[in-house]
């Protein structure tokens, strides 16, 4: 086969091995983003607090993961965590929710998600910076609490700032998960290293997952954009035409009845 | 018409909604009893001192009214009242309770936890220039948000004391309109609905009606005034002589972080004593001209 008929191949009609490869990419992905937003919201609103310390942990977290390579971060936190925590956390065989997984994807997962975690966390923080004092004062003045004022008053609103780069840094996630071939997770850049090893043939099965990457990066920015779109219109508006999303973002302010 | 969704007992007829809703029953006896009294209260930022021994005291059902030129000092007390800033020093109580700190063994004041001013708060209403509605709720949201998850009131109810709040102060028709909907006038009456839901002792008002258009004022004044005549012990800090000179018991004039005049209404204005407050009013009718 030339490389063009292999290059075709692996688009029109991918093995077993490539479709597990790319539920992977897409399942660690999402799980990896889902643990970011929250680390990335406990470090936003630690980095409020009236605590010292909490304030002071927040800034060396960002300052340590945006600091450091974030492939450094995976091979540390895959091969350390079991020095530093004294057991293997990150065993053969692993169940995450109802995936039973390998050890390794867990450890990428959580590697991910620490590491995006950090730029998440700048993304709130200035979402959260980007609500008027005088709300907040308002808030107060009425006898509301801190932390019932970040939940009812700032957040929801904070979503809707907080929401268009967190599609971005989704996007980019896609893309990191390749870096956890190195730690042999089995996703889409594993499978075509796997093939490319056999064969010795680089371009057809690189390109290819090129191909398949931005496939996927494709398909979010349209749904990225469909989502930005609707927030972008005013509240009583997204209510109407899109109730799903109405609900996802202002979950926070309408009570179930 | 606007129908509602649920059943709601419908209050009697010319049942003022407007109301003082610290002065219960149970406070009667001690009505004599100022329901603010501020005493000596200094505040500085850095280098500038903002407020230089301030007292006043606020009796019950009265409006109190302070003027004076920008700077003087007049939001910071309102702010400081509400423990949105702290004070350096001097004491604020609120039907005979010190806000924002407790005396200890030795009689010294001790700023008091976030979560107790939080609750001492609930009896200050506060009314701010710039409205500070929530733009991600509605009218009737923005009403009931802190009855319902401040005082833990049941949602029904709490809308339906919302919507009759709103009703006051004449704007039933846009309970369901998000803040981007309305105009100036219109958010500034539903900030004075919000506030009054939480039945406060007492009103600060903070230039409420300074960045509105001219054509809003007269209806956010009407609401004041009506409020003012149910009773509603009050202190606004305005720009408006007119509501000052008619709503007002009493009137209180700063400058430069000090009170330098203070009296009876009709008294102040026929013939304010100092030189200072002879010169800031003829200036505010010279421009009101």
């Amino acid at each position: 086969m030339s490389n063009w008929q292999i290059f075709l191949s692996r688009l029109d009609s991918p093995d077993s091995m490539f479709w597990r490869a790319f539920e992977a990419t897409i399942l660690i992905a999402i799980f990896a983003q889902l643990l970011a937003v929250l680390l990335g919201l406990a470090s936003a609103l630690a980095g409020r607090s009236r605590v010292w310390s909490l304030r002071a942990l927040s800034q060396s977290y960002v300052l340590v993961i945006r600091g450091t390579p974030v492939i450094v971060q995976i091979f540390f936190i895959y091969f350390g965590a079991a020095l530093f925590l004294g057991f293997d956390p990150f065993p053969q065989s692993d169940s995450l929710i109802l995936f039973s997984v390998n050890g390794s994807a867990v450890a990428g997962i959580v590697a991910l998600g620490i590491n995006d975690g950090a730029y998440m966390s700048e993304i709130i923080r200035s979402g959260v910076n980007a609500i008027e004092r005088g709300q907040i004062e308002a808030a107060t003045s009425l006898g509301m609490t801190h932390s019932l004022t970040m939940r009812r008053i700032v957040l929801p609103q904070a979503a809707r700032v907080i929401i268009p780069p967190l599609g971005n840094e989704f996007n980019g996630m896609i893309k990191n998960t390749s870096l956890l071939a190195f730690i042999g997770v089995y996703e889409m850049f594993f499978d075509a290293e796997t093939h490319y090893s056999q064969t010795f043939k680089p371009v057809p099965y690189f390109l290819a997952v090129a191909v398949w990457y931005l496939l996927l990066t494709t398909i979010w920015t349209f749904i990225q954009g469909y989502i930005e779109s609707s927030l972008d219109i005013d509240y009583r508006v997204v209510q109407r035409s899109h109730p799903f999303l109405h609900r996802l973002t202002y979950a926070f302010t309408h009570q179930p009845r | 018409m606007l129908i509602r969704a649920h059943g709601r007992p419908q209050q009697g007829q010319g049942a003022h909604v407007l109301r003082a809703g610290g002065s219960s029953e149970t406070e009667q006896g001690e009505s004599d009893a100022p329901v603010l009294r501020a005493a000596d209260l200094v505040k500085s930022y850095g280098e500038n001192v903002v407020l230089r021994g301030v007292s006043l005291s606020l009796q019950r059902g009265k409006v109190t009214c302070v003027i004076g030129p920008s700077g003087s000092g007049k939001t910071t007390l309102l702010r400081c009242i509400n423990v949105l800033e702290n004070i350096d020093s001097g004491t604020i109580e609120i039907n005979g309770d010190v806000i924002g700190y407790r005396r200890d063994a030795a009689g010294a004041l001790q700023p008091l936890p976030p979560r107790q001013v939080a609750r001492q708060r609930q009896q200050i209403g506060l009314v701010f220039q710039r409205f500070n509605l929530w733009p991600h709720m509605t009218a009737l949201q923005n009403v009931c948000e802190a009855p319902v998850h401040v005082l833990g009131m049941r949602r029904d109810q709490a809308e339906g004391e919302a919507y009759d709040l709103l009703a006051e102060v004449g704007l039933s028709e846009k309970s369901n309109a998000y803040p981007s909907q309305l105009s100036g006038g219109q958010q500034q009456r539903v900030a004075i609905a919000r506030a009054l839901a939480m039945k406060p002792a007492l009103m600060l008002f903070d230039e409420a009606t300074s960045a509105l258009d001219p054509e809003n004022v007269g209806e956010v004044l009407a609401v004041m005034r009506s409020l003012a005549e149910s009773g509603m012990t009050m202190l606004v800090v305005t720009h408006e002589m007119e509501f000052a000179r008619h709503a007002a018991h009493h009137v209180v004039m700063m400058d430069k972080g000090s009170i330098i005049e203070e009296g009876e209404a009709a008294a102040f204005f026929a013939s304010p004593t100092s030189a200072r407050t002879r010169e800031f009013l003829s200036g505010m009718l010279r421009n009101a001209r």
